[in-house]
Order: structure tokens, then C-alpha cells, then sequence
């Protein structure tokens, strides 16, 4: 078997996944928490499996040996570790906690990532690797790099889940902060459903898939009138989670998860991924551009992206220990942390240009 | 200085002494420094918003996606007249990270003394009645007698890393009592990440300050000895470079590049130095100063050596030996792919001009060269060849053939298609490069900061290790003999991650 078919396999797996932990916080199943889980591991097991065979595919191609053969070198491939990465430290997480109720709150992030590879009908292929990509430290930079990103996904997983639970009152600053943002991205994440199933009608002129079709279905739709309604529905969608929002602090509440374990998990996550990010992104990946590039620091906007999601983040630690920030402030800049790292991760690629140009879509 | 050393200071100091004691105690807050990631952060945006350093369609370009066309055409020369077009060499963006990096400082100034105390200080008994309010305690009876017990802990304790264990040879007063810890000194990773920050800004500093970073262009053959900076102007170097030769190879079947590399020269009073062939990822350093592979392109000139090397098809399969190729100044040629096929030795290495002709050795026939395309393509409408790009993506050399003076044949050669080499019954011509229509494109740099920085990366990441994955773990434990079993009473505290101490007192436990 091919590694795509492997991938398509843990894709479908993951976004059953989804609807199985969804299920699961609503029903209270036992069974169907159990059932989740095995869908989800089934699809890391073949996820796994697959990373190997494109490893492995892309060595007989590149022929440059196993260190220049790793399937990190374009978006689609790293998107794919980045879920496989979340993926791992949500497992973890659920096996050590003995917590099913984080997977309703991860596995959307993981479908929202592979959805997006089909929407954008990015390029699957193997691409061997350009000049400046022919270096060992590929290998270290790339590979931490996605590690922090699913740290930081699972801090803000947690994060969102701490606010919901302890903000009180719907006109406090917390509620809405948190219903806002879960409703930006659930937003999102329908629109990019959208997208998904009406995908085949956009072809040019020569009979492509036109890339980048994200929200041609709803937002940037050709019609002025059904990307007007979309802004609408994406208003009306935000209100009802604001308005219902108390429902899923009920249904979080119900878990058994203190506020305290929230806020003690999302610590430990960024705790985790900021010294890899440290390490992996900044400092691997100065030294990496003072050999190919011969310059170690070019403000590049990748480069000053992670440098603000850094900040971000250095913010969190001092705030917390230096001004002894608990709680919902510091859940929000958790929060706002994880939207920094999506900018630096996808945002770059798709709206600015630069030397990280081999990450766009 | 402590907090109350500086209020008695203050009372007593003079206007001066107090208005640099407020200086201080404004880069001494967290509040600061938190200010100061924030103005960064937000100037740092801007700055991937509005294209650096860039030409100023190009900058209007890349805004217009943002505004849309109209209003950048209005905003772009505005910003870059607010100096926004080269923000991070600007003197306040500088200074803002000059500010930074004060802060850092003065800031771990301001509290390393208190931190140091902690860490100076050796572990200490407390009181019996004070163990039970510690964060993490285990409580235990044990059948065997108290010295084996003792025993027991202590070698436990030494296999959890601890390794002083005062009480342990009985100079404390109480027999029954054992404390110990280690990691007293990771308290310091956090000081440590932040010197090795303004470690790596003062490396930054020097490189601005004494380094250069500059670009120059240079054709295949030629030489320079002045570079062009990031500011326009010219740098004369003490020494010359010459690019012997470019070349890019593609993978088969597609038109991206696998690599591209020039063979430079070092050149100094006329006499050849250093050579090396350079890629990208593989720099020549020579005498402090980094020559880094950053582009290339291509430039026609009618005076190019068009490089041919005709073989025999051998019958036999037998490998043809590669022939020594150079240009006229006595420099290697990257070779071409011929080599590997069932070639004879080569015939014949030519090197001929635009409408040069040559003799095919062995035949009575000659080649004329008559037309060139870098990048040839098929135009999918009209079945025409036209030029793709003005790059060496795809060489083809039109070749005439002639036998008697009639006109024979008349081909295209391509570089990377051998399968066009076979021109004649039994001969092959393979188009090894057009030499002189290439140019390399150099970052030439030096940055006498580098040492420094990567100081910096190493105290860096040690410093997170510390701060991060390790802690400052205390033990204290009583054991007493009252009872028949031996009660043990194990309480720990540790600066972060109680978990980690609470199950290496449990397995100390366990052990017993």
C-alpha cells in the first residue's frame, strides 16, 4: 500500500474521532468514549505507519540518503505531522488524566488541519528537496518546531476549556473571549466544511483544481449575495454560541475537570513547548540560516512571526510567575498565544511572502 | 542591593542618586519588559506588512493585497517615507531592542541577590511540627529496626540523584533525622536564559557595528573585488573573487533545481589563493569573511565558449573515461552527465563560438553552431520553440550539419537530454554548457558577532533546561522509634513540578 492510502485512513479516522468525543461529552457513554478512543488510535497507528512509507517513498526518490529523506518539506507534509504530533501529546494527556472530555476539544483542531489540505488542494506530491532544503538541520528544526505547535494546540485546547469553565455572567470579559474564539474557529472549521463538499466546481480554464479555494464556498463566494449571507450566518452562528455557550461550560462541568487541573495543564503544555520552540524553531533554525542563508536573523516574516508568538508566550511565563497572573487572564493570553502560532504557522504562508516561501500552499 | 539597602539610600542620596534609582526601578519591572515585548511585537508586524527593503513597485505590489491597489499606490511611498520600508535597520527599532535588552539586565540585577541567597544556602532541618505542612509528604511504618531503615533511605536517596545527605554521618544532633536536595542551582537557568539573551544581542551589536553583510554579482569567468552593501554603497574587499564556472542541476524530468554551485577563486596580488565550490548550505570562508551561494542568473553574450565533447558509441559498453574539461583561463568545467553511458573515450573536447563551425574527427562532416535557446519550450498552440525563461533551465544549442558543403541535418543538442546527443551513425555530441552567460549571485559577509552568538545559543538552551525541565527538590525525613514499627515521616517541597517528587518519594517508600 501506498502512504496516501495509510493517510487517508488516519483522516477519516481523526474526524470520526471528532464526532465520537462530541457524542461522548454530550452523552456521557462510556462506550462511545472507549470507541473514540480506539478510532483515534487506530488512526495514529496508521498515521504512523504512513509517515514511514512516505519516508521511505522519498528516499527512492530524493536518493540523497535518510537524513535528506524526511517528509517535512512542504506545507501538506508538515500539516500532516503537526496532527500526528497533537494527536500523540492528546493521547498522552488522555491516558494519564484518565479524561475523555479533551478530545471533543482537540480532534476538531487535527480535522481542521487535514480538511484544510483538501480544500486548498494544496500539492500531495513528493517533492525532492531544493538547494536550501539539503541540510541535516531540516530534520532537527522542522520536527521541533511541530512538536511546540501541538503543545501550544493543546494549551489552547485547554485554555478555551478553563474559561468556559470558570467565566461566569455573559457579559463578563471571559465568556466572551472564549465563546468568540471557539466561535471563530468552529466558524471556520464549517466553512472549510463547505468548501469541502462543494470543492469539485472550481476548476480554470485548463481543467486544474484552482488552489487556494479556501471560503470560495462561503466568504469569497463569486456571488456578492451568498458571501454576504455568509457573513451573516457566521454573526448569527457567533450570537447562539455566545447566548448557549453556558451549555457546554454545564456539559464541560460535568467531567469532573477543575478549573485548577485546566489551568495547571495548559501551563504544562506551554511549559513544554516553549523551550522546544526555543530550541527547535529559534535557535536550530539561526543557525541553520547562517549556513544556507549566511544570515542567522533576516527579520524574515516567518522569523519575526515566531519571534512575536515567542513574546507572546515569554509573556505568559512572566505573568504568571512574576506578577502572579492566575486564571482567566492568563488563559487568554494562552489563548492568544495559539493564535500567534497559527499566524506564524499558516498566515505567513498564505498572506505575506518571504524566504519560508516552500511552506505555502 | 536589597529593597531596604535602596530605601536608605534613597533618604540619604542626593536629587541625582534618586533619579537614577527611579531609572532603575523602571527597567527593574516586569511591567517594562512586558511593555517592551508588546511595542516589538506590534512594530515587528508592521514590518512583515510592509515588504523590507524592497523596490518600490515590489513594496506596492505586496501591500495592495492588504488595501487593495489604489490606496497602496497613495500609502507605500508615505511609509517608506516614515522610514517603515527598512524598520529593523532603523536607529529607534534599534534602540527598542537596545531597551530590551537593558531590561533583561537590570532586571535580573535587581533580583539575582535574593535568588543567590537561596541558592548559597545549604539545606537546613526544620522543625518536626513544620514537615507536616509541606506540599508533599509520605508517611510510612516499617517493621525492621531504625539503622537499617536509615540505611535503606539513604542509599535510596542517593539512587534518586541525591547526593549529600546531611544527618546521614551523624553530625546533626537529631540521629533520627535526614534531610537533603539537589538542584539547588537550577534556581539560576532563569538568570542564566536571560544573560544568554543580551549575550546574543551583544552579538547582534557587533556584528552591526564591526560586521557586513553585501551582495555581489559575478559572471562566469569574471572576477571582483567590491561588494555592494545592504545600503547601496560599494566595499572594497583585499581580495579578489572570480567565478570559474556555474552550474545547476535539476532532477530528472522537472524543473527544480537539485543544486547550484559556482567553483570561486580566491585571488589576492594576482596569485591564486583558495578555491572551492561552493552550494548552497556549504559556504567558502576565507580569512574571516563567508562567501554564501545565494542566487544566480543569466545574462547572453555573443563571446560564450559553447562547450561540446563528441564520443564513439562503444560496442563493447565500456565505461569512457571523463575528460579533463577547462576553460581558457585553465579552470575545471562542472561536467556534464555523459560520462555514465557506454561511451568510448572522448573523441574530442570542443570549444567554439556562436557560428563557429567544427570538424566531426574521423568524417568528412562539419557542425555549425547557428542558434541557442536557455530554456527551450514547445509553445502548446503554434508547435513553435520559444524561450521560457531567462534562465539555463533547459539549454539547447541549433546545430547545423554540413557534409561537403551541403547541408545535411540541422538539430537541437539539449544539455539534459542525452537522448538528443546521438547526432550521427555511431557518434555522440553531448552540449556540456554554454560557459559565460551564467552568473553567480554572492552574499560575501562577515560577522565577527558569531562567536558570541552561538556562546549565546549554547547558555541559551542550557539555561532552559534548567528552568524548565529541572528543579530544586528538598527532602526532609523523620524517623521515629516510639512505636514498634518504625514510623517514617518523608515531606519534600520543590520550586516547581510537585509531581515528580511526589513519585520519587513514593518509590523511595516503595523500596523499603
Amino acid at each position: 500500500m501506498e502512504s496516501s492510502q495509510f493517510f487517508a485512513i488516519s483522516s477519516i479516522a481523526y474526524i470520526l474521532a471528532m464526532v465520537a468525543y462530541i457524542a461522548y461529552l454530550v452523552f456521557k457513554s462510556s462506550t462511545v468514549g472507549i470507541v473514540a478512543t480506539t478510532i483515534t488510535t487506530t488512526g495514529f497507528i496508521s498515521q504512523t505507519i504512513a509517515f514511514f512509507i512516505r519516508g521511505k517513498e522519498f528516499y527512492d526518490i530524493g536518493q540523497m540518503g535518510i537524513m535528506r529523506a524526511i517528509p517535512l518539506t512542504n506545507l501538506y507534509e508538515s500539516l500532516i505531522f503537526f496532527v500526528w504530533c497533537l494527536i500523540l501529546g492528546y493521547l498522552i494527556i488522555e491516558w494519564k488524566y484518565k479524561n475523555r472530555s479533551f478530545g471533543a476539544f482537540v480532534t476538531p483542531i487535527a480535522g481542521m488541519a487535514l480538511a484544510f489540505i483538501d480544500i486548498t488542494g494544496m500539492s500531495k506530491a513528493i517533492q525532492p528537496l531544493i538547494p536550501a532544503l539539503q541540510s541535516n538541520w531540516l530534520l532537527a528544526h522542522v520536527t521541533l518546531s511541530f512538536i511546540a505547535y501541538a503543545t501550544f494546540a493543546l494549551s489552547f485546547a485547554t485554555a478555551i476549556m478553563y474559561l468556559a469553565v470558570t467565566s461566569e455572567g455573559k457579559k463578563s470579559g471571559a465568556y466572551i473571549f472564549w465563546t468568540a474564539t471557539l466561535g471563530i474557529f468552529l466558524v471556520v472549521l464549517i466553512a472549510m466544511g463547505l468548501d469541502f463538499f462543494v470543492a469539485g466546481e472550481h476548476l480554470d480554464e485548463h481543467g486544474h483544481m484552482v488552489k487556494s479555494g479556501l471560503f470560495r464556498a462561503t466568504f469569497k463566494n463569486a456571488s456578492g449575495g451568498v458571501a454576504a449571507l455568509s457573513y451573516l450566518a457566521a454573526l448569527g452562528f457567533m450570537f447562539i454560541m455566545w447566548k448557549y455557550g453556558y451549555v457546554f461550560k454545564k456539559i464541560i462541568g460535568s467531567f469532573s475537570i477543575s478549573g485548577e487541573m485546566l489551568d495547571d495543564l495548559t501551563y504544562k503544555c506551554i511549559a513544554i513547548g516553549f523551550p522546544i520552540f526555543t530550541l527547535g524553531g529559534l535557535i536550530f533554525g539561526a543557525i541553520w540560516a547562517d549556513q544556507a542563508w549566511g544570515k542567522y536573523w533576516s527579520w524574515d516574516p516567518k522569523e519575526t512571526w515566531s519571534l512575536i508568538t515567542w513574546f507572546v508566550y515569554a509573556f505568559y511565563l512572566h505573568a504568571r510567575f512574576m506578577r502572579g497572573w492566575r486564571g482567566k487572564r492568563i488563559a487568554m493570553v494562552a489563548a492568544i498565544g495559539f493564535v500567534s502560532t497559527v499566524f506564524t504557522y499558516l498566515g505567513v504562508n498564505l498572506l505575506l511572502s518571504g524566504l519560508h516561501a516552500y511552506g505555502g500552499v | 542591593m536589597s529593597k531596604k539597602e535602596r530605601a536608605e539610600e534613597q533618604k540619604s542620596g542626593s536629587a541625582e542618586e534618586k533619579r537614577i534609582d527611579k531609572i532603575w526601578q523602571i527597567f527593574s519591572s516586569v511591567k517594562t519588559a512586558i511593555v517592551l515585548f508588546v511595542i516589538i511585537s506590534v512594530s515587528s508586524i508592521i514590518g512583515t506588512v510592509v515588504v523590507q527593503n524592497a523596490p518600490l513597485d515590489q513594496g506596492i505590489e505586496s501591500l495592495s493585497k492588504f488595501t487593495g491597489d489604489a490606496l497602496a499606490r497613495k500609502l507605500y511611498p508615505l511609509i517608506a517615507d516614515m522610514g517603515l520600508s527598512d524598520m529593523y535597520g532603523s536607529w529607534w527599532f534599534a534602540s527598542l531592542l537596545f531597551l530590551f535588552a537593558l531590561n533583561i539586565t537590570i532586571c535580573s540585577i535587581d533580583r539575582l541577590p535574593k535568588v543567590w541567597k537561596i541558592v548559597k544556602e545549604p539545606i537546613k532541618p526544620i522543625p518536626v511540627e513544620l514537615l507536616a505542612k509541606m506540599p508533599v509528604r509520605h508517611e510510612f511504618g516499617v517493621k525492621t529496626d531504625i539503622a537499617s531503615v536509615k540505611q535503606a533511605l539513604i542509599s535510596g536517596l542517593r539512587k534518586a540523584g541525591f547526593k549529600k545527605i546531611s544527618g546521614a554521618e551523624g553530625a546533626s544532633a537529631d540521629r533520627n533525622y535526614i534531610c537533603t536536595e539537589k538542584g539547588r542551582y537550577t534556581r539560576l537557568g532563569v538568570y542564566v536564559v536571560h544573560f544568554s539573551i543580551v549575550l546574543i544581542l551583544a552579538g547582534a551589536m557587533i556584528n552591526t557595528i564591526f560586521g557586513f553583510s553585501s551582495q555581489i554579482n559575478i559572471m562566469e569567468g569574471d572576477s571582483s573585488s567590491s561588494v555592494v552593501l545592504l545600503n547601496g554603497k560599494e566595499r572594497e574587499l583585499n581580495f579578489a573573487i572570480r567565478c570559474d564556472d556555474f552550474d545547476t542541476e535539476y532532477y530528472p524530468n522537472s524543473g527544480r533545481p537539485r543544486s547550484y554551485k559556482s567553483s570561486l577563486s580566491i585571488i589576492k596580488n594576482s596569485k591564486e589563493i583558495a578555491r572551492k565550490n561552493i552550494d548552497v548550505n556549504d559556504p567558502l570562508i576565507f580569512d574571516g569573511i563567508k562567501i554564501y551561494q545565494a542566487s544566480y542568473g543569466f545574462y547572453f553574450r555573443r563571446d560564450a565558449d559553447f562547450i561540446f565533447r563528441i564520443q564513439k558509441i562503444n560496442d563493447r559498453g565500456q565505461k569512457g573515461t571523463v575528460p579533463d574539461l577547462r576553460t581558457p583561463s585553465g579552470v575545471p568545467v562542472f561536467d556534464g552527465a555523459g560520462s555514465e553511458s557506454g561511451l568510448s573515450p572522448s573523441l574530442q573536447t570542443l570549444r567554439l563560438k556562436y557560428g563557429e563551425t567544427f570538424k566531426i574527427p574521423g568524417t568528412n562532416i562539419t557542425g555549425k553552431v547557428v542558434d541557442f535557446n536557455p530554456s527551450f519550450a514547445i509553445d502548446q498552440n503554434t508547435g513553435q520553440p520559444y524561450i521560457r525563461e531567462k534562465q539555463m533551465s533547459n539549454p539547447a544549442v541549433g546545430v547545423e550539419f554540413y557534409e561537403k558543403g551541403a547541408l545535411k541535418d540541422a538539430k537541437w543538442i539539449f544539455k539534459r537530454i542525452p537522448d538528443t546527443w546521438k547526432v550521427m551513425e555511431g557518434y555522440t555530441i553531448e552540449f556540456v554548457d554554454l560557459w559565460g552567460v551564467q552568473y553567480t549571485t554572492l552574499l560575501v559577509n562577515r560577522m565577527p558577532g558569531l562567536p558570541v552568538i552561538y556562546t549565546g545559543f549554547i547558555i541559551l538552551s542550557i539555561g532552559l533546561y534548567m528552568a524548565f525541565f529541572m528543579s530544586h527538590q528538598k527532602i526532609w525525613i523523620k524517623l521515629s522509634e516510639k512505636d514498634k514499627p518504625v514510623k517514617v515521616l518523608i515531606a519534600g517541597s520543590a520550586n516547581k513540578g510537585g509531581e515528580g517528587l511526589k513519585r520519587k518519594i513514593e518509590r523511595l517508600a516503595e523500596d523499603i
